[in-house]
């Protein structure tokens, strides 16, 4: 069994309710917000790992990027990109809260603070939307 | 009777304006596993969770197994989950439940003994340590404004030690070895007011991976405290704290290097 | 029908000083932070400057031959990795696996976070010459 820990306890078993963490049903905007940044967190770091991967194509030579990109001009995969950046979005302004509410900053204002973020992630997926489209 | 005057006591209702049904789970041990047993009660309008279980253990079912005391959210005995959400079953009104079966689980991240009835040692040793003092001093009480200038009133801290918050938290239940957010709260309020106790000693204990560092900022043990002991803003306060005091350390450092 | 076997009389838990966690948590607060600009910034010059918004390979190589944007792109992937390695370590960290698997995540993290690392330089390197 591992060292005491901070409470003397021994961890318990690995994965132990290991979905528990998941569990929004019922629950308030506070876990919804963790549930939402984990989650969009975990999605990211998928994300980085296939945008290496892509990106090795550019050492093949201009042939092999000229045919990526012609699979990354797709509608389809626009629409797919562009959740991206709303992903990118909710966890960048969401993360402005914890890093704030985690530090004791401001706990009072969480859910507000919350709402808000949502709301601008909102607007600002709009915008880009409307910029990928090319409709501004 | 001491029957019914037992029933007084606890506000039950004995005419029933309509049947609830309930689905409550049942345990006989923490080696098995749980089933859910079904129970139409006769239930009033002020009928609580409490009164109703009382019901089915004294003209249903006696083997149904729970804990409860004080009758008024003060001694933090009845917590358990209804409809998944964690509450004191003594002051939970079935008319504030939404319409339809009521489920009733003994608390999460708890050890089942039996029934609805979870160990409260794992909880009660994580609190030790914290120091926590049971006397606090507040400008407050009951909505009253302190009496003199300088002299707050002395009254109980809020936690009662209900383990509701520890059941609501997403990563008690995923890490045994998590403080979790009743100790944290009560090590905030030591730090916060100390008594005679160490704040650096409680500083050191709670500064760990499995402690202050660990809470995700979900705010649920906050949103379930029925006592306002808020141990979600605790838990902030403290890695405030200790934030603090860590670039503080670093700016001496520099300072001294210079 | 058994009852479980009886535990011995319980002691209160022997408890230790904790072993630390704030610097995990102001190093991701700091690369989040660099990251709302750095990860903008990338965005904007890959995907906002060029005509189409997707560079094609000589756009590519020309974007590269800048040291300015080797220098942002450069710490970009450093904020980036670091940010990724710390979320991904908190998030395996709450599955309770005691002292030592803490310390094996990581060094796991801190592996995988110096190989990713490594590779996205590599790249940036590899293109940056041919430019």
């Amino acid at each position: 069994m591992s060292a005491p820990t901070a409470t003397g306890r021994p961890a318990g078993s690995p994965l132990r309710g290991a979905a528990g963490w998941a569990n929004v049903k019922g629950r308030h905007l506070g876990s919804v917000a963790f549930f939402t940044n984990r989650v969009t967190g975990l999605l990211l770091i998928a994300y980085l790992y296939l945008h290496l991967g892509v990106l090795y194509m550019l050492t093949e030579g201009a042939g092999s990027w000229a045919s990526v990109l012609h699979l990354f001009k797709n509608h389809y995969f626009l629409a797919l990109e562009s959740l991206l950046i709303l992903f990118i979005l909710v966890h960048g302004l969401n993360g402005i809260r914890i890093a704030l509410v985690g530090t004791g900053v401001g706990v009072r204002h969480q859910k507000a603070w919350f709402t808000a973020a949502m709301s601008v992630s909102a607007v600002l997926y709009l915008v880009v939307v409307l910029a990928m489209f090319g409709v501004i | 009777m001491i029957a019914a005057d037992q029933q007084q006591v606890c506000g039950q209702q004995t005419a029933g304006t309509q049947k609830r049904r309930f689905r409550i789970s049942r345990q006989r041990h923490s080696a098995v596993r749980a089933h859910v047993d079904e129970f139409d009660v006769a239930v009033g309008p002020d009928t609580t969770v409490l009164d109703a279980l009382r019901e089915i253990r004294t003209h249903h079912d006696g083997s149904l197994t729970l804990r409860y005391s004080c009758c008024h959210a003060s001694c933090g005995t009845c917590g358990m989950r209804v409809n998944g959400r964690e509450v004191l079953a003594c002051v939970t009104k079935l008319a504030s439940l939404r319409p339809g079966p009521i489920l009733v689980q003994p608390l999460a991240n708890a050890r089942v003994e039996h029934d609805l009835v979870v160990d409260m040692r794992d909880l009660y040793d994580d609190l030790e340590p914290a120091r926590r003092p049971l006397i606090r001093l507040d400008e407050r009480l009951a909505g009253q404004e302190k009496r003199e200038p300088g002299q707050p009133f002395a009254r109980y801290e809020d936690c009662i030690e209900c383990g509701l918050c520890v059941s609501a938290c997403p990563i008690a239940g995923s890490d045994s070895a998590y403080l979790g957010p009743a100790a944290l709260a009560a090590a905030w309020r030591t730090v916060a007011e100390p008594r005679g106790a160490s704040p650096s000693d409680v500083l050191a204990w709670v500064d760990d991976e499995q402690g202050c560092w660990r809470c995700h900022a979900s705010f649920e043990c906050t949103e379930v405290c029925p006592s306002g002991a808020d141990p979600a803003s605790a838990a902030m306060a403290l890695r405030r704290e200790l934030t603090k005091r860590k670039l503080g350390r670093l700016a001496r450092l520099g300072r001294r290097e210079r | 029908m058994a009852a479980p076997v009886q535990e011995a009389a319980r002691r209160p838990p022997e408890t230790q000083p904790g072993r630390g966690g704030s610097s995990a948590w102001i190093f991701q607060v700091i690369s989040g932070v660099l990251l709302f600009f750095l990860l903008g910034i990338h965005i904007v010059m890959q995907h906002f400057v060029v005509k189409g918004g997707l560079r094609d390979y000589a756009q590519v190589l020309r974007y590269l031959s800048n040291p300015a944007v080797l220098a942002v792109e450069s710490l970009f992937v450093i904020m980036l990795t670091w940010h990724a390695m710390l979320g991904l370590r908190a998030v395996l960290l709450d599955f309770g696996f005691g002292r030592h698997g803490q310390a094996l995540i990581t060094w796991g993290v801190a592996v995988l976070g110096a190989v990713t690392a490594a590779y996205s330089f590599w790249l940036i390197a590899a293109l940056a010459a041919k430019s």
